[in-house]
């Protein structure tokens, strides 16, 4: 695992576990939640597992980013918790997860059901660390978002708007750009690219 | 396990409609408006869906037609469709909910269109690629408010298809919110990303 070379700063953790591996194109930092709908028999297994056990990783899948994995890129992924469920309108189960860390993926088994499974180890991001200091603008944009768009303030209840960290990485989750370019800030860039790239689209 | 999670307390009313629910009746209905165009079956059906899709519908579109165009076009599918639903596949409520989607996303693709024909400077690359072809993908992916992705790009029209969901904002939505017009928010984005790949290249020199 040594091989990695990672300009974002990532350091391994010592904590390894095998956990399930659900590929999406969601692309989530630590803090970060989403909505996700579970209708497939497999991953509906995995929901029950995840439940009971440690929860599941997210893997960031992508076209583009699968193109480019032998060149630049690590398999990582967002390890989840789950923290709410409910059925939608059409009787279809709903979870909300929450990244606890990222990880890295180490190597990847298929059960009988075809679900994946991974070892997997937790990686730092400067996305998993606090800081109290509040990026102004950048909060204050966030916090406008929020209040606009109702769906996404109710799947955070609490809302870290004095973190430059946590600020950061929910724009980075939110801002229209492709999956290989998120990609990138996990494998490639650190936190000041990352800011200075938020702040020249978002400020003036 | 699955009953376990969904008797959580949170959960409880799901848990009752879903009680509610007599999926093998359904799948009979759509079997007998299929097989012998049953007329009685798909009002059996209009009932049971009309009412849950003009629920929905009212939730995602501003006005009260459009949420009754949703419930006619989707139940005037379903009579046409019929035959296509299998139920080795999937459950009826599945089915006609995806039958609704399409509706639902033939209707945004007009509001859409009506929309672009008025940015004639828009040279960006509208058509970005949905990131994620592949089958996995298909519909984990959930959010409520689709009002919000009326305003996007085709990539996240095939999204709304996909199921209803905020992972990202529109580069429209990104515009209305920073109060800029569309063209400026994408010469942002495009610099940014610029000056992005210019750092990389350096970090690797």
């Amino acid at each position: 695992m040594n091989s990695y070379k990672l300009a974002s700063g990532i350091v391994m953790k010592e904590l390894n576990a095998t956990l399930p591996i659900f590929p999406l194109p969601v692309f989530l930092l630590p803090e970060g939640v989403t909505k996700l709908r579970i209708f497939e028999p497999r991953y509906l297994k995995m929901v029950s597992t995840a439940t009971s056990g440690q929860g599941f990783v997210i893997w960031l899948q992508d076209i583009k980013i699968s193109a480019n994995e032998s060149a630049t890129s690590m398999p990582w992924g967002s390890w989840v918790e789950i923290i709410n469920f409910d059925q939608g309108d059409d009787g279809i189960l709903e979870i909300d997860v929450k990244c606890k860390s990222l990880v890295v993926i180490k190597s990847i088994a298929h059960d009988e059901n075809n679900l994946h499974f991974g070892d997997v180890s937790r990686i730092a991001h400067w996305s998993d660390t606090h800081v109290n200091i509040t990026n102004g603008q950048l909060s204050r944009s966030l916090a406008n978002v929020f209040a606009e768009n109702d769906s996404l303030n109710n799947l955070y209840p609490k809302k870290v708007l004095n973190d430059s960290h946590w600020v950061l990485a929910r724009w980075l989750e939110i801002l229209p750009i492709e999956l290989n370019v998120k990609n990138a800030f996990v494998v490639s860039y650190s936190f000041k690219d990352a800011k200075a790239f938020v702040e020249s689209v978002i400020l003036e | 396990m699955q009953t376990n999670l969904l008797s959580r307390p949170t959960s409880a009313k799901s848990t009752s409609m879903s009680d509610k629910i007599n999926h093998p009746q359904l799948c009979q209905w759509l079997e007998s408006v299929a097989t012998n165009r049953d007329k009685v079956a798909f009002t059996h059906l209009f009932h049971f869906f009309a009412p849950k899709i003009l629920r929905i519908a009212r939730g995602k579109f501003p006005n009260e037609a459009q949420a009754n165009e949703v419930v006619q076009d989707t139940m005037s599918n379903v009579w046409r469709k019929a035959h296509l639903f299998n139920q080795d596949k999937g459950a009826a409520t599945t089915w006609v909910y995806t039958v609704m989607r399409n509706v639902t996303f033939d209707m945004l693709r007009k509001i859409q269109g009506n929309k672009e024909d008025n940015l004639s400077d828009d040279i960006w690359p509208v058509a970005e690629k949905m990131s994620c072809e592949d089958e996995v993908f298909e519909d984990h992916l959930a959010n409520e408010n689709l009002l919000d992705v009326i305003e996007a790009l085709p990539q996240a029209q095939q999204d709304v298809v996909k199921g209803f969901y905020f992972r990202e904002m529109s580069q429209e939505q990104l515009a209305v919110h920073l109060n800029l017009p569309l063209g400026t928010v994408k010469s942002r984005l495009r610099l940014a990303l610029g000056k992005l790949k210019v750092q990389l290249g350096e970090q690797h020199d």
